[in-house]
Order: structure tokens, then sequence, then C-alpha cells
């Protein structure tokens, strides 16, 4: 089951949760040292310990669109699709693995989950891991744990995140009160498109800042306590705007609803505020889930994306783009 | 150390100057060592005075020895490289630069030891160690709430999973 057609745990605040680890291979130089014969032999390895179940993308061989897209689907990171070196992803679509050979690290293993599921990302990582560890010798040290390309990763070389979708947070301008609360903890909040605190779309990444010193039970115990906070606050939130303004707030998601059912052009940007409220609005049960389920939401907010849309509708420019992700939002 | 300039910073820029084979040592705070005119003299038209020295994450070598600087054998960089981009050239130039390193990843991290997983050779190692330091804490404890009979215990527990 792919990860953002899926309806998860706690789907109504939570969109997503990610477990990363970062590795690097012993006896290896890292980033620009890297020679392309020695990346050649780190992707050759990684990918025969990943097996055929897994699919290997070269990605020196796509085009910008499809390197984008990957991104745009969570599995790589923006700079990795950006990049120019040597380079591959192994994909695992099914079990939403994704394993970036040669990002900043020799390796970046990721697990990504719908819902609330920061355990089950972790307990798939980990078998990802240990397979890999069978094949290569990764860089250790006793002291400072994995040894990553830049020492903010030292140690666990883990970043466990949780992606949450706050309108009403956001609505009641609580994000910055809750920023500087968990920054005390250790913990980083940031806006997931868009400049600033006011992120659009409504979508905030939760994440850790310390890697080295901390187990990953102890990282994952934290984050899951501070989402679940966190969670509790978004309803409580929700639930005041919604019976202080009932009329004002479901007229606002309806007729988001019926710019998005109708329209013949919509911009990238439109559309992240058209599909916060009408996510607001299933969430709020103004829009049944019946017209507009969590799996079609999930699903749209990757297709619309630019360059996924570019791949699936052939649309070479921004006019064209805008009109077939409308055509995408009506269907 | 307090600064040596305004007295009242806690220094975090050391330099040494040796004129004539006749050395002199200053301390300063971040503040007075940008405005220091020496400071300045000295950075000018350095690797240092390139790279925004002041707002780096890495402390960067104010002594500029010429000569030979220690590169890792692994993937030669040097320190300054490593500085620079903030980044290191491979896994082995944390040991290289150990001590140039250490302080970063304690302002980074605070002062701690790895804990949590560890690659499937090294994870009996990593165990053991753990357990050492779990013993050595008890046996500080017990020492500490005069519980001598306990300690003993402890001390031979301690030796005993040393010399395996």
């Amino acid at each position: 089951m792919i990860w953002y057609k899926a309806k998860g745990k706690d789907c109504d605040v939570v969109i997503s949760s990610r477990i990363r680890f970062a590795r690097n291979i012993e006896g290896y130089p890292m980033g620009g040292k890297l020679t392309d014969e020695k990346a050649e032999e780190i992707i050759t390895a990684v990918s025969g310990a990943m097996g055929e179940r897994y699919k290997t993308i070269s990605y020196s061989n796509l085009s910008p669109l499809e390197a984008q897209s990957y991104a745009e689907g969570h599995y790589v990171s923006p700079d990795f699709a950006a990049a120019k070196n040597k380079r591959a992803l192994i994909l695992g679509e099914a079990d939403n693995i994704s394993l970036m050979v040669l990002e900043e690290d020799h390796l970046r293993i990721q697990c990504i989950e719908p819902g609330f599921a920061l355990e089950e990302a972790f307990t798939k990582a980990v078998a990802v891991d240990d397979r890999i560890d069978g094949a290569v010798k990764y860089a250790y040290d006793e002291t400072l744990g994995y040894l990553t390309h830049c020492p903010t990763n030292l140690g666990t070389g883990m970043r466990a995140s949780v992606m949450l979708f706050l309108p009403a947070l956001t609505m009641n301008r609580q994000i910055s009160r809750i920023s500087a609360q968990m920054s005390k903890m250790g913990i980083t909040i940031r806006g997931m498109y868009g400049e600033g605190s006011e992120a659009v779309g409504c979508l905030y990444q939760i994440s850790n800042q310390i890697t080295l010193g901390v187990s990953e039970e102890d990282i994952i115990k934290k984050i899951t306590e501070i989402v679940r906070q966190t969670v509790e606050l978004e309803r409580s939130a929700r639930n005041s705007i919604y019976s202080d303004n009932t009329d004002l707030l479901t007229d606002r998601i309806l007729r988001s609803y019926g710019v998005m059912k109708y329209a013949h052009m919509i911009t990238s940007e439109e559309f992240m505020k058209l599909w916060a409220d009408v996510r607001l609005g299933v969430a709020l049960g103004i829009i049944s889930e019946e017209d507009m389920s969590y799996d079609q939401l999930g699903e749209l907010s990757v297709a619309v994306m630019p360059a996924t849309l570019s791949l699936t509708s052939g649309a070479q420019d921004e006019r064209s783009r805008d009109i077939a992700r409308a055509e995408r939002a009506r269907a | 150390m307090v600064c040596k300039k305004c007295g009242k910073n806690e220094a975090s820029v050391y330099m040494r100057r040796t004129i004539n084979g006749e050395s002199s040592e200053i301390a300063l705070c971040r503040e007075c060592a940008e405005s220091d005119p020496e400071v300045k003299k000295m950075m000018k038209g350095s690797m240092a005075d390139e790279l925004n020295f002041f707002g780096s994450l890495f402390d960067f070598p104010m002594t500029r020895s010429i000569g030979s600087r220690t590169k890792c054998p692994l993937c030669g960089s040097s320190y300054e490289d490593i500085a620079r981009s903030g980044k290191v050239g491979c896994a082995r130039c944390y040991d290289t630069f150990k001590n140039e390193l250490s302080s970063s990843i304690a302002r980074l991290h605070g002062n701690v030891r790895h804990t949590g997983r560890a690659p499937a050779g090294r994870r009996a190692e990593h165990e053991r160690a753990d357990k050492l330091k779990r013993l050595r804490e008890e046996q500080k404890a017990a020492i500490a709430s005069e519980d001598f009979e306990r300690a003993a215990a402890l001390r031979d527990e301690i030796r005993a999973l040393e010399n395996e």
C-alpha cells in the first residue's frame, strides 16, 4: 500500500510517520571525495543486498521531471533530486521503503507510513538496516555511534519525523508558541511548504534534533508523546473554532470544495489552500468521507504536484498544468 | 578562562604567537576577538578569513602554522576542509581529527556517548561497554551509601568483565 494513498491512524491530524537512518560504509570517502567508480561499487553492494524485490533506479539516467517526481512523493529529498553526482534510489513501494544511495551520506534508509505509525516505520527500517549490515561494513565508533558525513547526525543517525495537518493551530496562531516549547526539548517543528510559520496546506513536520547519546527507542517515545499532545491540542482548537464560527467555517469549507470540484484552472498554491479546507471539512464531518475520502485527499496531494502532474498529463507549461490540476481534482 | 581584554566574557579564541622563538598566548572572547586588530591582521587572507570563521560550526585552527598540515590518510582532507564545509571527508576523519572535532561535537549534542543500535559485529562489544558503565555507576553509588560489601562485589564483577 503506497503511503500517501492510504488512510492511517489519527488521519484527521497525522498525515505520515517517517524513520530515516544515515549510514556510511567503512573505507570509502564521502561527498565530493568519492570517485564515480567507488560510487558505483557502493550502489552495486547496496542494491545486491536488497535483492530483486526492490527496484534500483539510477538517478543519473532520469529526466529532471522524473527525478523531481520522486521528491514529490517524499521518497527522496529535494537535494537528492536536484544533485548531479552519481547516485541511486532503491525503492520498495509496497513496503514504503526507499533508500537514497549517495545522498549526503552513503546511505539513507527511509520508511514512511501513513498516519501515526512511528513504531511500524521503525521496525521496517530496522529490518532493511540489518539486511545491509550483513552485506557491507558500516562506519561506526563506540563513542560516536554511526559515523555520518555531517556531525549533526552522529550517534543513532536516526531522524524520526511525523507530518501533521494543523489548520486550527495555524488559524489560532499557536504554532510559534508550540515551536518554542518544542525547541527546548530538542524537537523541531517546521512548515512543509512555503516560507516561515505560515505553512502552505497547514502541513508541519515534527522531528528530533539530537541523535547522539539518546537511543532510538527514547527518540521515538519522545516524538510520540509530543505528537500525541499536539494532536489533542489541534482537535480541541478545531472544536472551539467550529463551535464559535460554525456558519463562517462551514461556508469557507464548502466554497473551497466547490472550487475544487468545478474550477477549470487551479495553481498549485491555490490547490494546497483548497486541499487544507476540504481536509478540515472531512475531519469535521462537514464533507462526508463518501464524497471525499482521506485516501483520495492523500493521493491528490501528490498527483497534482508539478513534476508528477506533468509526467501523468503531459502538460508542458504552467497554464496547461493548472488546467490538468483542476481536471485531476474534479475526477 | 575569562577574556583577557574585556575581563567579562568566557574566552573562546586562543592565540599563540611565536616571534624569534619567544611564545606568548592570549585568550579572548568572541566579541573582542572579532574587533581585535591583531587577530584581524592574522586572519587576513587566511583560509578562516574567507570562510566566515566566526559563524562556522567548527572551531578554526587559530595558529597559522606554515608547513606540514595533518591530512586524513584515507580521504586526504585537512581540518580546514572540514571546518569549511561543516562535513567530514570520510568516517576516518573523526579519528584523524579527534581532538579538533570533539568540542564541536560536544556543542552540538552535549558531552555524551552513543547509546542505541550498533552494527551486528559490534553489538557484543557495545553491550559490554554499556554494562561496564552501568556497573561503575552502581559501584559509585554503593560507595557513596557506604555499602562496601556491595561495592566490593561490583568491583570483582567489573574486573571480570574487563578481563574478558
